[in-house]
């Protein structure tokens, strides 16, 4: 594989070179030891969820059944509910996390203060809760008690945050079906018990319990996790930044903050600025934070903390030989990190309890000792710093101006410079009129097995040059930045010209002095969250449901199980949400063809697309917001 | 003394691979073969196929066009080796051509026997074992025509089911208790008998037919010695073969008519330089651990190659036949080999399975496999014909009635596995 | 003259030889495409085991191949030049006769179509799909040279349990 297959980012390129020249193993060596890649696996039908297995389906002929009698298609809805739960419990746990830092908030006993009060005030509106009279803190432990009941509560009751923030007809849809979750934690157990030997055999029963869990990571993971940081860190706002290595600096102290969860990453920033003295009397011009992956995302959305590198480039922010200290929380952290510090002088930082790399040191994570360890763990870099050598220092130049911080509020606010009495109005007649075709959120991962980045900035080029506004999460985000394409002179450079009129006229009334960016970064994974409650505010002022929105969702490049789960809560939500990559679910006609056919769509709005093309991809997307339009009557 | 000369009698399964063998060592001397057929070589075992008009002639032929010309051999067609001069080492034709040879491979193959029945010579009564036998039954034959066979036999049941396949009533005369008698065991004759009963094929077993009755030399049925009388427009007779070396009765290599040429290891017969191999020799039968007449297809291919390298001057030994068959009727695949219906002192593992339509028996003598019958579900059978062969004692037969594994004597044949001999 | 050789010892039985041999024997020799089309097709590797040690065993073009010698249909011939058992499918007839010659039962049978199936040694291809899909390297494509003496010997006295 050559660099330009590996990756399209010319700083990524630049240190694959590098690491060659260092015999330092990275994930795309990895990926070509590990051809060929098992076939079973590839299409869902191998099982091992007994002990009698493991077993594997032959899709051209016999044995077409498991030890038990389980067919393929049972293998693959069970595999894929499997991995549903997987991606679903991870964004839940994240929630969780925050929802446990609010409480202690709360009680005192944290290290954290609430931001954004406003927020949690309309939060507690939506659930129902009596907000006069009552003060911060306590209004606090009362949104967080209600969180925690949508976690666990032991009724039969619908999820609390759900049946907050669902539009009626949706939950009238789900109800139908039968799937609206009782609470997170009962339905990832569930799911877990569903699939394990001798329960569900039933490849239809099995996919409707997908919805569930698209439902709870929706809500339960996503929504609730993006709601609390708001409160505890403020809701973002417009914010100017810089993306790719280039960010790293040759004369000061790199921290990467990497991961998912913002807890610690919003500490570990303060105290590199409060540490900045000790720093220079180390003999660095100060201490430079910069992120990868979500826990970055969640730093540069709220403190404008610039961006190393999205998901694949993660190994080589530390061939840089400039990362003093690398910081990890959970999620999408390659245990391989630890192996390639080691060729470097860079220390990894991990944090918490559930995530130890052999290799890494562990500094415990807590919320009553949250600063403490961030004072360490900057302290560590400092000292890192001091052992840094020089000549194996090569930091690329590459380096992308981007405007980040599109929070829901944030898009609101900046619409409503146009028209103060109805936001909204602007971005839904521009729709009407077709000046904006119509969105796209493109969302998730990378991954080596497609060349980095490509697929995202190729697909979403070929959008906005049609006039659709596109929003983006996560890596996507990365990617598009390091492209070019979070800056407002992306607008003039790639939109149409429909789109290019819009986003020239709510720039220049928000005050930015130019267009807004055609691609709006909107934050982490879980806030994708922002975008269904964009879509769904969207949806209400129409007058409509949100799967009859001219929209579309993407994972360009998806490579965890938590892709596979918010994907499935945007099909449940009613939106067509492509894949660039296909699940292992083509073992079973029967389940690929339910997760992209038109029975799917006629029951829930939604179905998922598979195109490893992005053109292709992006062609088939247009249409179906054409289609979408067409239905409006627009 | 005339130039060194290879010269082959008979055209088929051993004379070719004869011809062949020679060729992958010497490119150069003559190879003369000998048929008294006007074809290339084809196969005598799809002349059943060809009858059921399901082959052409052309799919009847094993070799390209090219054959002879390309291994430059010199094919001799229509003419009837008549005498061997062993003395002066020169064959005698019908055609009065003389041809000297310096190694001799007599590859003559076999003829039907007829038995002496009165009236078997009418028009319509023929044997199948040539293509141009096929042609004649075939011109002869038509839907809805009777057609009585003569014979129980392998090549009698493939006549049968050829002829029912261009649809004729076809009845199947046999004079022992069961079909393939020598082949198969009266519980496989079973299966057979009630597929080819399903297919609407007649079998009449334990009859003695007395007199093929005729109109005007005309064929018009056959009459059994009870009375019995089966109207036929078609006899077709299969009793079995004889090897070809009439042209050898009175010499001490063959003492008695339709005898078999006796061979040693290296297919070479009494006259050092003549070989015999295929349906015209006596070969060490491996199981029955003495000489036996086994004319069967795979045999003939093998000695034929160990003749034709033993001719060209490279030592090489056979390594022993057994007898094996395949068959298939209506879908109803048997395959047998070795000792199929044992005599004392031979051990018998059975699992019959009617409703499956299965039927396994294994055939032991001191642990060693030494025969089997598969009926109904022949897959893999090669795995017991290779344990057979390899005469190896095992320690546990019992596992052999199940579904044989690949693994079944990979250790034997081990070198093979690797391709490291 | 390139071999496919097997290492009974590094086969853990997973099975990717037979499936990539499907594959690559379905009309659109892909993975996806084949599954999705539902192309029929079947694998002509076998992964077996004795309970002990796994053996992937596929046709081993024997230099004396008794199939060919059983073939009455001129269906089989070795080739003398490239050394392996072709199959021509239009002369087959289905009479299994090689399938009760072979030795490795290395020969499947199509019943419904009257015909054999079995390893071509992947004529498309540079290296098998069995030996390029082996994640272990129990199945390599090698010049038999490369294989030592050593190697050989190893196979044939350690692997060798009588039972």
């Amino acid at each position: 594989m050559s660099v330009k297959d590996k990756t399209v980012d010319p700083a990524a390129q630049q240190m694959l070179q590098k690491v060659q020249a260092d015999g330092v193993e990275t994930v795309w060596d990895r990926l070509q030891e590990q051809q060929p890649q098992c076939g079973f696996g590839t299409l869902g039908i191998c099982c091992r969820n007994c002990l009698q297995g493991p077993c594997r389906i032959n899709p051209f002929g016999k044995p077409d059944r498991g030890v038990c009698g389980a067919d393929a298609h049972t293998i693959v809805a069970r595999n894929l509910l499997r991995n549903l739960a997987g991606g679903t419990a991870a964004h839940v746990d994240h929630a969780y996390d925050a929802v446990e830092a609010l409480y202690a908030i709360a009680e005192g006993n944290a290290g954290y203060q609430i931001k954004d009060e406003g927020k949690l005030q309309a939060i507690a509106t939506r659930l129902g809760l009596e907000t006069e009279g009552r003060d911060t803190g306590e209004l606090a432990k009362a949104v967080a008690q209600k969180a925690l009941e949508t976690f666990t509560n032991h009724t039969d009751d619908t999820m609390g945050w759900l049946k907050a923030w669902a539009p009626r007809e949706r939950l009238d849809t789900w109800r139908e079906l039968g799937v609206l979750p009782r609470n997170a934690d009962r339905e990832i157990r569930e799911a877990m018990h569903q699939t394990t030997m001798g329960v569900d055999a039933d490849p239809v029963n099995l996919l409707l319990a997908c919805v569930k869990q698209g439902l709870v990571d929706g809500f339960a993971g996503l929504k609730l996790a993006t709601d609390i940081q708001d409160v505890i860190f403020g809701t973002p706002k417009p914010i100017q930044s810089e993306t790719n290595l280039g960010v790293l600096k040759a004369d000061h102290v790199n921290v990467i903050v990497h991961g998912h969860v913002p807890l610690l990453s919003e500490k570990v920033v303060e105290w590199c600025n409060k540490l900045e003295d000790e720093a220079r009397e180390a003999g660095a011009a100060g201490i430079n934070v910069a992120g990868i992956c979500c826990t970055g995302n969640e730093v540069l959305m709220r403190q404008g903390v610039p961006q190393a590198t999205n998901f694949l480039g993660q190994e080589l922010a530390l061939a840089t030989g400039a990362v003093d200290l690398m910081v990890v929380d959970v999620q999408c952290i390659m245990p391989s990190l630890a192996n390639v510090a080691q060729c470097y002088h860079g220390e990894i930082v991990s944090t918490m309890p559930i995530a130890k790399i052999p290799g890494a040191e562990h500094v415990p994570f807590s919320f009553e000792e949250a600063d403490r360890q961030a004072e360490k763990i900057v302290r560590k870099a400092i000292k890192s710093f001091k052992k840094r050598d020089k000549n194996k220092v090569q930091i690329p130049d590459e380096k992308v101006s981007i405007v980040a911080g599109f929070s829901m509020e944030a898009i609101v606010e900046a619409l409503s410079k146009v028209n103060a009495d109805d936001p909204l109005k602007p971005l839904v007649d521009s729709i009407k009129d077709g000046a904006i075709l119509g969105a796209v959120a493109t969302v998730g991962c990378n991954n080596a097995k497609a060349t980095q980045d490509l697929n995202h900035v190729t697909m979403v080029k070929e959008l906005i040059a049609s006039d659709v506004l596109v929003v983006a999460t996560g890596c996507s985000a990365y990617a598009l930045g390091k492209a070019g394409l979070l800056h407002p002179d992306a607008t003039a450079k790639y939109a149409g010209e429909g789109l290019k009129k819009v986003l020239t006229a709510v720039g220049e009334a928000a005050g930015l002095g130019g267009p807004l960016p055609p691609v709006l970064h909107m934050g982490s994974c879980v806030d994708n969250s922002r975008i269904g409650d964009l879509l769904v505010a969207l949806a209400d002022y129409l007058g409509v449901s949100v799967k009859d929105l001219p929209v579309a969702a993407s994972a360009p490049e998806p490579q965890h199980e938590k892709a596979l789960s918010i994907g499935t809560w945007a099909v449940a939500m009613g939106i067509l949400t492509h894949v660039g990559l296909p699940p292992a679910v083509l073992g079973s006609d029967v389940v690929a063809g339910t997760l992209t056919g038109e029975k799917i769509e006629s029951l829930l709005g939604g179905r998922f697309y598979v195109e490893t093309d992005p053109k292709a991809a992006a062609d088939g997307i247009i249409k179906h917001i054409k289609a979408k339009r067409r239905a409006l009557g627009i | 003394m005339p130039p060194m000369a290879y010269v082959i009698i008979g055209n088929s399964a051993a004379g070719i691979a004869a011809a062949e063998r020679i060729r992958r060592y010497d490119r150069e001397k003559p190879v003369i073969i000998i048929t008294d057929e006007q074809y290339s070589a084809y196969s005598r075992c799809l002349t059943s196929y060809y009858l059921a008009g399901q082959l052409t002639e052309r799919d009847m032929y094993l070799r390209p066009a090219d054959f002879y010309d390309r291994l430059g051999i010199d094919l001799k067609r229509r003419q009837k080796v008549v005498a061997v001069d062993q003395e002066k080492k020169v064959v005698v034709t019908d055609k009065g051509q003389s041809i000297s040879y310096t190694k001799l491979l007599v590859a003559a193959g076999a003829s039907p026997k007829v038995p002496v029945i009165p009236g078997i010579n009418s028009r319509g009564v023929y044997q199948l074992r040539t293509l141009d036998d096929a042609k004649k039954i075939a011109m002869d034959a038509g839907e809805g025509k009777n057609a009585v066979i003569l014979g129980g036999g392998l090549v009698s049941l493939k006549a049968a089911a050829a002829l029912w396949q261009r649809k004729m009533q076809v009845t199947v005369l046999v004079s022992s208790n069961q079909v393939m008698s020598q082949t198969l065991d009266q519980t496989a004759a079973g299966f057979v008998e009630s597929k080819l009963k399903e297919m609407g094929i007649t079998v009449k077993k334990q009859t003695r037919a007395m007199l093929v009755e005729n109109r005007n030399n005309r064929v018009t049925g056959v009459r059994l010695a009870g009375g019995e009388f089966f109207p036929a427009d078609i006899v077709v007779v299969g009793k079995g073969v004889r090897p070809n070396t009439g042209f050898f009765l009175g010499t001490d290599l063959v003492n008695e008519a339709g005898a078999p040429l006796r061979v040693n290891r290296y297919q070479q017969t009494a006259d050092q330089d003549i070989y015999a191999a295929g349906d015209v020799a006596l070969t060490y039968d491996l199981v029955q651990e003495d000489y036996t007449y086994n004319a069967i297809w795979p045999n003939a291919v093998e000695q034929g190659a160990v003749a034709g390298e033993n001719m060209a001057g490279i030592s090489c030994e056979y390594a022993g036949s057994i007898s094996m068959n395949s068959a298939v009727f209506g879908g109803l695949s048997v395959i047998a080999a070795g000792i199929t219906r044992p005599g004392s002192g031979l051990q018998v593992l059975e699992e019959e399975n009617p409703r499956a339509g299965t039927y396994k028996k294994l055939v032991f003598a001191e642990n060693r496999l030494v025969g089997y019958i598969l009926v109904g579900d022949t897959a893999r059978a090669g795995l017991y014909t290779g344990l057979i062969k390899s005469r190896k004692k095992l320690t546990n037969p019992d596992s052999l009635l199940e579904k044989p594994r690949r693994f079944l004597h990979i250790n034997s044949h081990l070198g093979t596995v690797l391709n490291v001999n | 003259m390139q071999q496919l050789l097997i290492d009974p010892d590094r086969c853990l039985g997973c099975h990717s030889c037979e499936l990539a041999c499907a594959v690559e024997h379905a009309l659109s020799k892909d993975l996806f495409a084949a599954v999705l089309n539902k192309e029929s097709s079947a694998a002509s590797i076998f992964v077996e085991t004795d309970g002990e040690t796994n053996l992937p065993l596929q046709c081993r073009h024997c230099q004396e191949p008794a199939c060919a010698n059983a073939c009455m249909s001129g269906a089989l011939q070795r080739d003398a030049e490239t050394g392996k058992v072709l199959f021509n499918r239009d002369r087959c007839v289905g009479c299994w006769m090689c399938v009760m010659a072979c030795p490795f039962g290395a020969i499947e049978q199509d019943r419904g179509q009257k015909v054999i199936s079995k390893c071509d040694r992947c004529p498309d291809r540079e290296v098998p799909a069995c030996a390029g899909a082996c994640p272990t390297g129990a199945i390599k494509f090698v010049e038999i040279a490369e294989y030592s003496s050593d190697r050989r010997k190893r196979y044939l006295t350690e692997f060798v349990k009588e039972r």
